[in-house]
């Protein structure tokens, strides 16, 4: 691995954002707005405001440009030549992480100084030091996982929903911490706030400097039922989603969109016990003292237990053309069913076994044991694997966005369901997953019957799909069948 | 293209899928050190795939591409050390100066630190680029932009360079210059892939052509072989001033076989089969005829008349 002042992808990007005339403009103006606040207000409030603006705007600035920058690279057609460099995926990620946000980190870095103005005015050095790293980190975090969604996405559209994904946690983020609650999501020690918070006054960006006997080093939250230093609970979920973040970069980062696969079938389940896994803890953490508040803190996991579902069927789709080979060398015993290249549904299957465990150990510890919770979610896995087979179907079909125009069928056959179920309430049951409440008892057997019973046909379909030849036509020649091959005896001589 | 003894390239039953479609049936083709290798084919013919296969870009749904005898898709930054690559539609990163541009693939490919300064100059100079070296890429012209591309191409000195349709958007001059610069690195033992829908572009230079279709490789040999003529067989071009056309029918029919002709006033382009002692009965048969011949000429097979023998679809 080369050194980072080495790394090519970083030079280049230095070299091309750092110019003296940007560098020299970015810190004047930097300074000049540090300078402007001190005369507006005073010395303590431009402390706090910088403070402030460095823990907001480096992950926004981070979160955008690294948005945008794969997508970029493809947009400017500058992408095939990066691949084809000797760079290895790593090298390129450094590169990109510490180089593309690089007029934001010289922003932050230039007003730094005023940052340690604060340890003059009774600011622990070591909480102050505590908040920059957790700020690198969650910057890191974003960075990659800004990245990552930089790989898949088309430009300008997918950089603006990005944009608001970030912003959006950001204030969540923050309003958990001013809530009090100092957790949110439980996501939120992830970030600075939670810190920070302790050393805001009630005016907005002026740092309480009475608050001096606060140490970020001693604050501790509940993770399962064990007290966890907040500090190192931050570090470790920042090393953890980064590190995932990572996976999937160095999988993908040199494949063209079209051959995308974040995670092997195997990390895409070991990724939905990791995130179900951490929801639990942070929930059974929040220990509510109304019934009401654990039946939502219930639904939201199980929620988030079907979205997993979802996703990890959505990631074990496989491309049309690998899974027609997979298919040749499996209908003649040269491969197995559970095969990188088969059918997504038995990893649905294997995701819903793994979630349902986690689920049953997290209600034991808690003594918040509910069987419908386990009932429900083995009835949405049928439904995840009818959709799913169905979303692969619709990739063999041909179509100009199969993902995007199955999800358009899925959810208007939800819609339809919906509207039939006004009249006829029995058949919500019987043909939309459940997602609140008890069912009958005799409900989720007719369910999986009948559920069971399209996605059985939906695989048949599929099957005989496979075993049709791929079309012999050239995808630029207008899709016309093939005419035979002209031989040089073909064609009389002019 | 028989009897490759030294390969830099070898396509094993490589076959491309896009979805249902098969953009690239198996294919089978091994490119021989030194050669410079023309790939022709109608646009959609296959061409760009196989050399983004190539390279590394794209992996094929089945079957093995080897650059020197290394799996490209099993070792792929091993493999493009040896691989230069250039595509007809790219950008240069536009906010770093032409020396800026090189220097960054320069350590891409991992060169040795200490040649780089000297080996960017070397590949300016060779591309005409010296004046530009501390220019913005932004401003420059389009053909200097191709020119910086193929600078970028052989700055790390690779076996193998493989031009996706590189004169499209040239102008005249632009490819004159391309022709000889490419000619010159085979000269220096670099093998050049080069595809083009333009046959004019690739006709006198390249030492060996393949002409795709449909995703199919339907001929490839070396030039010599490809423009030869198999057995007998002949084009000939006959122009007279008196004399009818049955006459030189007949004469031609009792001298060998006429394959087929195209007759105009005083003159046929006709394919015939006869040995050179039955070309030159025929030539006397005609004289003794009284027929004034003002042409007599076999006319060479081109890869056009090839390309156009073998291909359905039109080129320009």
């Amino acid at each position: 691995m080369i050194a980072i002042w080495d790394n090519p992808e970083w030079v280049r990007h230095r070299r091309a954002i750092l110019r003296p005339a940007t560098t020299i403009a970015v810190v004047a103006v930097s300074w000049l707005l540090c300078a402007l606040i001190a005369y507006v207000a005073d010395t303590k409030t431009m402390i706090g405001a910088v403070i402030l603006a460095h823990m907001i705007g480096l992950p926004l600035w981070v979160g955008s440009t690294c948005g945008n920058s794969i997508m970029q690279e493809r947009a400017f057609q500058t992408f095939d030549f990066w691949r084809t460099t000797r760079l290895t995926p790593g090298e390129l990620v450094a590169g990109q992480l510490c180089g593309v946000p690089l007029m934001g980190i010289l922003a932050v870095g230039s007003t730094i100084p005023v940052a340690l103005l604060s340890i003059g005015i009774e600011v622990n050095p070591v909480n102050l030091a505590l908040i920059y790293i957790m700020l690198t980190l969650f910057c890191v975090t974003v960075g990659t996982g800004s990245l990552v969604f930089s790989m898949g996405a088309t430009p300008f559209r997918g950089s603006r929903v990005l944009t608001w994904i970030i912003g959006l946690y950001l204030v969540s983020s923050i309003m958990a911490f001013a809530n009090g609650t100092g957790m949110g999501l439980g996501l939120s020690v992830m970030t600075p706030y939670p810190f920070l918070g302790d050393m805001l006054g009630a005016e907005a960006g002026a740092i309480n400097f009475s608050a001096s006997n606060f140490s970020v080093s001693q604050s501790t939250v509940l993770f399962g039922v064990m007290p966890v230093p907040s500090f190192l609970l931050g570090i470790t979920l920042n090393l953890s989603f980064s590190g995932w973040f990572m996976l999937m970069l160095s999988r993908n980062i040199k494949k063209e969109r079209h051959e995308l696969r974040l995670l092997s079938r195997w990390q895409a389940v070991g990724f939905a016990v990791f995130i179900t896994l951490l929801f639990h803890a942070l929930g059974i953490s929040s220990r509510p003292e109304h019934n009401s508040a654990a039946s939502i803190i219930q639904q939201s996991l199980f929620f988030l237990n079907v979205l997993l579902l979802y996703l990890i069927g959505i990631i074990t789709l496989t491309p049309p053309e690998r899974l027609r080979i997979w298919w040749q060398r499996w209908s003649t015993g040269r491969s197995t069913y559970l095969h990188e290249d088969g059918f997504p549904w038995p990893w649905v299957v294997l995701t819903t076994i793994c979630l349902a465990g986690v689920a049953y150990l997290s209600a034991s510890i808690s003594g918040r044991s509910s069987p419908t919770l386990l009932w429900n979610l083995g009835l949405v896995a049928v439904f995840a694997m009818r959709d799913i087979t169905f979303l692969q179907w619709c990739q063999c079909q041909n179509f100009k966005r199969p993902l995007f125009t199955g999800a358009l069928y899925l959810g208007l056959y939800y819609f339809v369901v919906q509207l039939l179920a006004i009249t006829v309430p029995d058949l919500r049951s019987l043909l939309a997953p459940p997602m609140v409440g008890h069912l009958e008892p005799t409900q989720p057997i007719v369910t999986v019957m009948i559920q069971g019973l399209i996605a059985g046909g939906l695989l048949h379909l599929l099957s005989t799909q496979l075993k049709k030849p791929a079309r012999s036509v050239s995808p630029s020649s207008g899709g016309n069948p093939q005419p035979p091959m002209p031989t040089e005896s073909s064609f009389p001589l002019q | 293209m028989n009897d490759i003894v030294n390969p830099i390239i070898t396509f094993e039953a490589v076959r491309k899928e896009y979805g249902r479609f098969v953009a690239v049936h198996p294919l089978d083709l091994a490119i021989q050190a030194g050669e410079i290798y023309g790939l022709i084919g109608p646009n959609g013919a296959g061409k760009t795939t196989l050399i983004r296969m190539a390279c590394g870009l794209l992996a094929p749904t089945s079957g093995h591409v080897y650059i020197n005898g290394i799996e490209i898709h099993r070792q792929a930054e091993a493999a493009q050390q040896s691989i230069g690559y250039l595509s007809d539609i790219y950008a240069l990163y536009e906010d770093l100066t032409a020396w800026e541009y090189l220097d960054y693939f320069a350590h891409a490919y991992r060169m040795p630190p200490k040649d780089i300064p000297d080996r960017i100059k070397e590949v300016l100079t060779l591309v005409g680029l010296e004046s530009k070296e501390q220019a913005l890429t932004k401003g420059l012209s389009r053909g200097m932009r191709q020119r910086l591309g193929l600078a970028r191409a052989i700055l790390h000195r690779p076996k193998l360079l493989l031009l996706d349709e590189p004169a499209s958007g040239l102008d005249p001059k632009a490819r004159m210059q391309l022709r000889d610069l490419l000619v010159l690195l085979k000269t220096q033992g670099t093998t050049i892939v080069i595809s083009s829908h333009i046959l004019a572009e690739l006709e006198g230079f390249c030492t060996a052509i393949g002409i795709m279709e449909l995703g199919r490789l339907v001929r490839s040999d070396t030039l010599s072989a490809l423009t030869s003529v198999s057995g007998n067989r002949r084009i000939l071009t006959l122009r007279w001033l008196s004399g009818d056309a049955e006459t030189v029918q007949r004469a031609i029919e009792q001298s060998g076989e006429l394959v087929a002709a195209d007759w105009s006033h005083n003159q046929v382009l006709c394919t015939v089969n006869l040995t050179e002692e039955q070309l030159a009965d025929l030539h006397a048969r005609l004289v003794h005829a009284g027929v004034r011949i003002v042409e007599f000429a076999e006319k060479k097979q081109t890869v056009q008349d090839v390309y156009m023998n073998l291909s359905r679809h039109e080129v320009m």
